[in-house]
């Protein structure tokens, strides 16, 4: 593991031998990390036309319409992630709690009546232009606001260690992502325990503390079957993937025909705009959660490796910014980015091929969706403001 | 960051970076797993998905008589259906409350049907049929009310002649679970809820009838619509049936049936102080030229319309009871009785040629004959003296055919030959004619073999195994153990009249494709009797004699029929305790035989008595005579 660190560290002496404006920030962008996200939207901008455009054929509509709106969102998500490079990630630690609690407003706004109620999930604020998904915000403002409780304490002194910092973290998390919960979105609150564990264990908590975390999860979710705090159709969601079922309603029968699609994919898909289960929409929510199953259909077992090989370059280049970082801040952050990004590409990805239990998490930078499509941007971005930064 | 944490924060992030990276793994290796090593399995749920059969009934072929008339044709009957899969459980209670009113079907009825297992969940349930068209146009309208209901269209049979020939026609119902990988259908492509011919005709032409379904094959959204037609393969329909089958003479063989058997249960019966019951009867007209069957009829009948859309369990109880007298039964092929003295053509065929008999010789004619201990009565008690070979089947004596069964049997003890055996199978006795309808009975002709193979199975029915001298005295009159359809005996009078021929009797003639004909009805080859002409000719004459001074002789002598000249035999037989069963079998014209007729009545009197009286109504029908209403003769055998 030490190999990274004298790589870092070469690099950075080679880097000492030129000018000092080489350390001028915009000098450090990193273009893996870019090549790899656009590459992600690009993709994903296909699979959007391709999953909606029959239906909107069918219904008379404009084919390009998701199209068009997600290179809008791509368009704020350019501009989001633009802004977050000015100014120093570290002058954001202030704000940090400020962030967090303005979210969980958001997020008991969104149970109120000014939320939007779509499908029977109360998840929306209407913006006009699109629908604001705070629960994917919030995932951002834990990430900060967990970073900066744990730097701030100990500076540089080294591995956190105590329990303390499991307790503010778990503590942190528990209140959004029960609001989240409420709404439901029991995909999106999960994803703010996967961002706890991974900071944590970059933050140095003591392996059996890790564990701890690990095990108390387990038995709340088991907690959470047992005294139907769930909602039977997520039971029967989070359930279904262990044993497919033949109601044509059920969500047996939806990761059934994401099954199909993506295994009648074979090695090479059918071609964009071919496959019979994207066209005839045999795949639920396809433009947005089962992306991935319109990539598998018509790009083949290629396309699917390429979107893998695309995001292990963002996880790559993530963790490697940690690395660099010169300060814990900047390490938890990028740590909590990459555990956000790569926990709902498995979760996601999985449920579409039937290993994990179906949950509404979006593909990051590949689904339909203003929220997370400029979420992920602003992540990324953070992780390149991180890397930009690690000389100054 | 000092050294040390740098470290071990290095550490613990290579460590988060081996977790994404074993989870991309197993997410790569489950890509493999699905696209690589199972596409197959994949690509072909895809394509059942995506595409689906839709089958569409041929229209059946129509069966014709003779004359090209219409006995079934075809009609469109409107169906609804629910793709009951489709909707969940509320769904589904909420719209099946809704059609209930609609279509006057009560919500259990409903229910029912929905839940019939022998129906694929993956086709539409058919859950009404022979709907008004305005509740399909209403439906139709309002099908946002409605969803997952479907109309459509399917093809019934039309009966334009009401119950007519309805033994005959047969009728249709859904084919069932266990037929449909049955050797006779596996290659017919039937799937659960096709539509079969289920009796008669309808089931013996089935492959003809049929037609090829056709096939649109479309390609349907996960909603189950539609989005394109990929292909169709139109049906064809099926090939209509020319039968030998006059309409004329069916509706003539029927009516006159039943009028005689309403005349028979006018009857009083002394020996069992009541009327006769007279519960069922048939007949058969045949042309003996050929074994073409032009009319045959089953009392009582039923209405094959009622099977038009499925019947319910209910009236098909009502027609497979006892006490409706079981009117889905064909008594012409599917009952066998005794025959009675209508058998005595086959003891005397075999008299003569074996020399047991000649026709130029004289008979006693006791009222009773003893033999072996035992008395056989003639059917009258008195001596006729001495009787010619023709008297002997004119009077229909039984004591001079005792006699001849009596030296059969002689010759079965010096040599084993059953002879009277030989003479009933080379008329065609003991074994199924092969005419093409289902459930001919083959009828029986007892033999020893036949005895010592029941009397080791039923021992308590048989209690001996040696073939005894009243086995054979008792079958030269047609009783004892000898059983024989209606058709059977109206063949052997076939053979009879035609100089020794046996043909199949069938109903099929010609195959149609509209006006055109594809094919005529093949037939199995005839087979001879072989019994000399002279010998035949003597039988022959002796039939003239029965109904000109014989016991037929009250139905014939006094009637225009007289002039065309009628040959026949009467028969009276016993079953236990029953009433007599009448039989009557004749031909005519009695020099030119065309039409033979069989009649017999379960429990309606004597043979000459009320049988024959049937047959004469419908010889005069036949010859264009004026219709005389049936009248019952003298109590004769």
């Amino acid at each position: 593991m030490t190999d990274f660190a004298e790589f870092g560290s070469r690099h950075y002496a080679g880097r000492d031998r030129m000018a000092m404006s080489s350390k001028a920030p915009i000098r450090h962008l990193d273009g893996w990390l870019i090549a790899a996200v656009m590459g992600l939207t690009a993709l994903g901008c296909v699979a959007i036309r391709s999953a909606s455009a029959p239906i909107l054929e069918v219904q008379e509509l404009d084919a390009d319409h998701y199209l068009k709106r997600q290179l809008i969102f791509f368009s704020l998500a350019t501009i989001g992630f633009g802004l977050t490079l000015i100014v120093d990630y570290r002058r954001l630690q202030p704000y940090a709690p400020m962030a967090y609690l303005g979210l969980v407003l958001l997020l008991l706004l969104v149970l109120t009546p000014a939320g939007q109620n779509v499908k029977g999930a109360q998840r929306w604020i209407n913006l006009g232009i699109f629908q604001l998904q705070p629960a994917e915000v919030m995932k951002m403002g834990y990430i900060l606001f967990l970073a900066a409780v744990l730097s701030r304490e100990r500076r540089n002194e080294g591995p956190v260690a105590g329990f303390t910092p499991v307790l503010q973290a778990m503590i942190l998390a528990a209140g959004p992502a029960l609001l989240i919960f409420l709404q439901p979105d029991l995909g999106s609150a999960l994803v703010l325990f996967a961002i706890a564990f991974a900071v944590l264990l970059v933050a140095g908590v003591p392996i059996r503390w890790m564990v701890l975390v690990v095990v108390g999860c387990l038995a709340v979710g088991a907690l959470a079957l047992r005294l139907d705090v769930l909602h039977d159709y997520q039971v029967a969601r989070l359930t279904s993937f262990l044993d497919s079922g033949t109601d044509p309603q059920g969500p047996g029968f939806n990761l059934e025909q994401s099954k199909i699609a993506i295994g009648s994919g074979g090695i090479n898909g059918k071609g964009w705009g071919q496959g019979s289960q994207t066209n005839l929409a045999y795949v639920p929510e396809q433009r947005t959660d089962f992306i991935f199953t319109a990539i598998g259909e018509e790009r083949g077992f290629l396309g699917g490796l390429l979107v893998l090989g695309l995001f292990s370059v963002v996880l790559w280049r993530c963790i490697r910014t940690a690395m660099l970082s010169k300060d814990l801040f900047g390490a938890l952050m990028a740590g909590g980015i990459a555990a956000m990004l790569g926990f709902q590409l498995f979760v996601n990805i999985g449920m579409t091929i039937g290993i994990m239990p179906i949950t509404g998490i979006p593909l990051p930078f590949v689904s339909y969706g203003g929220t997370s499509l400029i979420t992920s941007f602003v992540g990324v971005g953070l992780v390149m403001n991180i890397h930009m930064r690690r000389f100054v | 960051m000092n050294q040390a944490a740098l470290g071990t924060t290095r550490l613990r992030l290579a460590f988060l970076g081996a977790i994404f990276a074993s989870l991309i793994v197993t997410l790569a290796l489950r890509l493999y797993f699905l696209q690589v090593l199972n596409t197959a399995e994949f690509t072909e749920g895809a394509q059942r998905n995506q595409i689906r059969l839709v089958p569409e009934q041929p229209a059946r072929g129509q069966i014709l008589d003779r004359n090209g008339e219409v006995l079934v044709s075809n009609g469109m009957s409107l169906v609804v259906s629910i793709r009951r899969q489709e909707l969940s459980s509320d769904e589904l209670a909420d719209v099946i409350n809704r059609l209930s009113p609609i279509l006057e079907v009560p919500v259990e009825e409903l229910n029912k049907r929905l839940a019939d297992k022998s129906l694929s969940a993956f086709t539409p349930i058919p859950i009404a049929e022979n709907v008004p068209e305005d509740t399909v146009v209403y439906l139709r309208e309002h099908q946002d009310e409605f969803p997952k209901v479907e109309t459509t269209t399917r093809p019934t049979r039309i009966y334009p002649q009401g119950k007519l020939a309805s033994h005959v026609l047969g009728y249709l119902g859904e084919i069932q679970d266990d037929q449909i990988n049955s050797d006779r259908y596996k290659d017919l492509g039937y799937r659960p809820g096709s539509i079969i011919g289920r009796g008669g005709i309808e089931y013996a032409y089935e492959k003809e009838l049929h037609g090829v379904e056709g096939l649109r094959k479309l390609e349907v959204d996960s909603t189950g619509d539609v989005r394109r037609t990929l292909g169709r393969r139109e049906p064809v329909r099926g090939l209509d049936l020319v039968t030998t089958i006059d309409s004329r003479i069916q509706k003539l063989t029927e009516e006159s049936l039943a009028q005689g058997i309403e005349k028979a249960r006018t009857i009083y019966h002394e020996e069992t102080a009541s009327k006769y019951k007279a519960p069922a009867g048939g007949a058969v007209v045949m042309d003996p030229r050929s074994g073409e069957i032009i009319a045959m009829a089953s009392f009582p009948d039923y209405d094959p319309g009622a099977f038009v859309g499925g019947i319910s369990v209910a009236e098909y109880e009502e027609l497979t009871r006892e006490d409706t007298g079981l009117p889905l039964i064909n008594r012409a092929i599917q009952v066998a009785y005794p025959p009675g003295s209508t058998f005595k053509t086959v003891t005397a065929a075999a008299a003569l040629e074996t020399g047991v008999a000649q026709a130029d010789q004289r008979y006693a004619c006791p009222g009773s004959v003893r033999i072996a201990d035992r008395t056989f009565r003639n059917w009258k008690s008195t001596d006729s003296g001495m009787l010619t070979f023709n008297q002997s089947m004119a009077d229909s004596c039984d004591t001079v055919f005792y006699d001849w069964g009596l030296q059969f049997y002689r010759t079965f003890t010096r040599t084993k030959a059953e002879v009277l055996q030989d003479y009933a199978r080379r008329f065609g006795f003991g074994e199924k004619t092969g005419v093409e309808i289902p459930s001919e009975k083959p009828g029986r002709v007892p033999d020893d073999g036949w005895l010592k193979r029941v009397n080791k199975e039923f021992p308590d029915a048989f209690p001996y195994a040696t073939w005894l001298p009243g086995y054979t005295i008792n079958m030269s009159i047609g009783q004892g153990d000898v059983l024989a359809t209606p058709l059977q005996l109206a063949n052997s009078y076939a053979a009879i009249a035609n100089g020794g021929t046996l043909y199949q009797p069938h109903f099929g003639m010609s195959l149609m494709d509209g006006s055109e004909e594809v094919s005529t009805v093949q037939t199995n080859e005839p087979k001879s009797v072989q019994i000399s002409p002279a010998n035949l000719q003597s039988i022959r004459s002796s039939l003239e004699a029965v109904t000109t001074v014989g016991t037929a002789a009250g139905t014939f002598v006094n009637s225009p029929l007289n002039a065309i000249g009628v040959a026949g035999k009467t028969g009276t037989a016993e079953i236990g305790t029953k009433q007599p069963y009448a039989w009557f079998a004749a031909y005519a014209p009695a020099r030119d035989p065309q039409y033979v007729v069989a009649i017999m009545l379960e429990e309606g009197g004597h043979g000459g008595e009320t049988a024959a009286p049937i047959a004469g109504r419908i010889f005069e029908g036949i010859f264009d005579l004026p219709l005389s209403e049936i009248k019952p003769q003298a109590a004769v055998d």
